[in-house]
């Protein structure tokens, strides 16, 4: 059988594009949006902010629980990058995050585990829009990460999608930018 | 007044001397490299480092680019041939030119990205221009030289050789062929390409660059063993259980019948499509889109083995000493830093001409292994180069396979089982051949003659001089 291309897009391949073309157009939507409302802001901080300490604390399962079970991460390699053309360090569905989680607790993870790592994130001023169909937020984050060797720090931006979830907020997407992997870095199996 | 060019063939000043740097190290070779045994130095002392960056970063061939990174006439790519940074540049005749990426005046690095399209090189200290193929375009006041058409401005070059669309440089004076030093390895690059539809690989501009606290040779030592991957890669192995996977590195290694093979100049294969009968797809448990994608195969009409089998690996690791290794669809290109410090820059490989759900699971099949097998390597290649620094212990041993199921055949050529330590003898063997002795190398350049700006100049210094 034939293996080159035929022109017609099924609708099971562009959901994938689909996916794709939304983070994207999040990542985009960040960069120059007007100034965002305080009170939307305010709302959104803490969730942030408690992702942040949850991951830190490696408290995976309550972290999980704060996302939704389309939730997207991605960590492309440079911040012009699209998901559908470029490799990623990272581009997870809610799936492989959770064996990312798994791996995390693997006796035999050899680089991600004893010692097991210490992570600080901190986050930096929290913006918020609501664009009708979710909620977009951003912040700047700075991430230390000790276990062996030498301390990896790393400086970037987080981009999250959120969706109302009755009192409170469900992570639909989040995307990280770390502008060191254009350079090179150690590797970021302990990323999340 | 003496030129350049008018200097006596042996003098060193020349700048097309052939010139072989550093002392002879034959005996200081034979202690460290033995046939069984192998001295800590070899991975930590500097000057081996620094002799590694002349005679086996410059001396032989070394990979530098793939042809379809560099379409168009003016595309280039900016990369690393030990410390020296090289542009691998598509002139307007459609050649490939290895161009040092060197001001001829003053030294300057005339480009600072990693890639992009040119129509000549212009160094931004003090203006001196640059064509494509390297030859020397202008530089502002040319009077104020004396006889300047006999200066070796135009732009050092490597040698430049290509085989299956990968292009290799080398330093080195007088190298031999690049069909004759792949020799048993082209062609497994050959039938590495040959799966792509139309024959047509592409490298992505998109490439993950990470780095170790270990010495670059960790890389190789690593390339053709099979028997890490069952301890060092368990917790990737455990993943594919959890999902009812076998992946390829979850065979028992003293079972499978997959085999190494040594391939002369420090190349080796590990073929291990004899270990997994039901084709690589088999090896891949769920990832990202693989549901969609294989849904909107099928409903292309796609039922084929072959089809699906493209979106990962082709189950064969070729390693091209001393820098590009091939595992999955990725290409390794370890990059040498320190004798402690390695870059591995990771490009991957695509298929333009398949459906494009290929591709699309192409770019999720390769972060997988890059986030729960990677880092596993770089945590042993560390501990390695930790347990090196002990002094009192010396020599490592590396004899697994030799006279316990190695068979050589009549060209010295060594097949093993995963086992076998035979490809790491085999690479050492040629960095040991490679580091003895000096290298003559030279610096090529464009031909004085050819250069257009140089014949005006010429002309006009002519022509003053007849006047006057």
């Amino acid at each position: 059988m034939a293996v080159t291309a035929s022109s017609e897009k099924t609708a099971a391949v562009q959901r994938v594009h689909d996916r794709y073309d939304a983070m994207v157009r999040r990542l985009i939507f960040t960069r120059t949006a007007s100034l965002s409302e305080q009170a939307l802001n305010a709302e959104i901080e803490p969730v942030l902010a408690a992702e942040a300490r949850l991951l830190d604390a490696r408290a995976f399962e309550q972290w999980q629980a704060m996302l939704s079970d389309e939730m997207q991460f991605w960590v492309p390699v440079h911040p012009d990058d699209h998901p559908a053309k470029d490799q990623a360090l990272i581009y997870d569905d809610r799936r492989r995050l959770s064996e990312r989680v798994a791996h995390f607790f693997d006796p035999q993870a050899w680089a991600v585990v004893a010692p097991d790592p210490l992570t600080i994130r901190q986050i930096g001023a929290v913006e918020a829009w609501d664009v009708g169909t979710e909620i977009i937020a951003t912040a700047p984050i700075a991430l230390l990460h000790v276990r062996r060797g030498a301390p990896v720090k790393l400086t970037g931006r987080e981009i999250l999608s959120l969706e109302r979830n009755g009192a409170g907020f469900l992570i639909t997407s989040k995307t990280l930018i770390l502008p060191e992997l254009a350079l090179s870095t150690p590797h970021l199996g302990w990323i999340i | 007044m003496t030129t350049p060019l008018s200097k006596a063939p042996d003098d060193p000043t020349r700048p097309d001397a052939v010139i072989a740097r550093g002392p002879d190290m034959t005996d200081r070779m034979n202690h460290l490299v033995r046939d069984e045994l192998l001295h800590r130095s070899v991975y930590t002392d500097q000057e081996l480092f620094d002799l590694e960056m002349q005679r086996v970063f410059g001396g032989t061939w070394v990979f530098l680019a793939h042809e379809s990174e560099i379409p168009e006439a003016g595309d280039y790519v900016r990369r690393q041939m030990g410390k020296r940074q090289i542009l691998i540049v598509r002139t307007e005749h459609g050649e490939i030119k290895g161009l040092i990426n060197r001001c001829t005046h003053r030294g300057t690095t005339l480009v600072p990205s990693e890639a992009g399209c040119a129509k000549r090189f212009v160094c931004p200290y003090h203006g001196w221009a640059f064509d494509l193929d390297g030859r020397i375009a202008n530089l502002p006041v040319p009077d104020s030289y004396d006889k300047l058409y006999e200066r070796p401005f135009d732009l050092g070059q490597v040698a430049i050789g290509e085989r299956a669309g990968f292009i290799f440089g080398t330093l080195a004076a007088d190298p031999i062929p690049v069909d004759d030093w792949l020799g048993a390895a082209g062609p497994w690059l050959d039938l590495h390409v040959a799966r792509y539809p139309k024959g047509k690989m592409k490298v992505q501009r998109r490439k993950v660059v990470q780095e170790f606290a270990g010495n670059w040779k960790m890389s190789w030592d690593n390339a053709a063993d099979g028997i890490h991957a069952t301890f060092a890669h368990a917790s990737y192995n455990t993943l594919g259980k959890s999902a009812d996977t076998d992946t390829v590195l979850a065979r028992n290694p003293a079972a499978t019948p997959m085999v190494s093979k040594t391939l002369g100049h420090g190349h080796c294969v590990v073929d291990q499509r004899p270990g997994i009968p039901d084709g690589p797809w088999s090896t891949m448990r769920p990832l990202p889109t693989r549901d969609d994608l294989e849904e909107s195969l099928r409903e292309k009409g796609h039922e084929a083995q072959e089809m699906f089998d493209l979106m990962t690996g082709d189950m064969i690791n070729l390693s091209i000493f001393p820098n590009l290794i091939f595992v999955g669809n990725q290409i390794m290109v370890p990059e040498p830093v320190a004798p402690d410090r390695t870059k591995v820059n990771f490009y991957l490989s695509m298929a333009p001409e398949a459906e494009e759900e290929v591709d699309l699971m192409r770019l999720r099949v390769d972060e997988d292994f890059l986030s729960f097998g990677t880092p596993d390597d770089f945590e042993m290649f560390e501990r390695v180069q930790e347990g090196l620094r002990v002094d009192e212990e010396e020599w490592i041993d590396i004899s697994r396979g030799a006279g316990a199921g190695d068979v050589v055949d009549e060209d010295g050529l060594v097949t093993g089982t995963v086992a076998s330590e035979a490809p790491m003898r085999a690479y050492l063997a040629e960095w040991k051949r490679l580091m003895s002795k000096p290298i003559p190398t030279k610096v090529r350049r464009a031909r004085l003659e050819d250069s257009r700006f140089m014949q005006i100049i010429k002309k006009r210094q002519m022509k003053k001089e007849k006047t006057s």
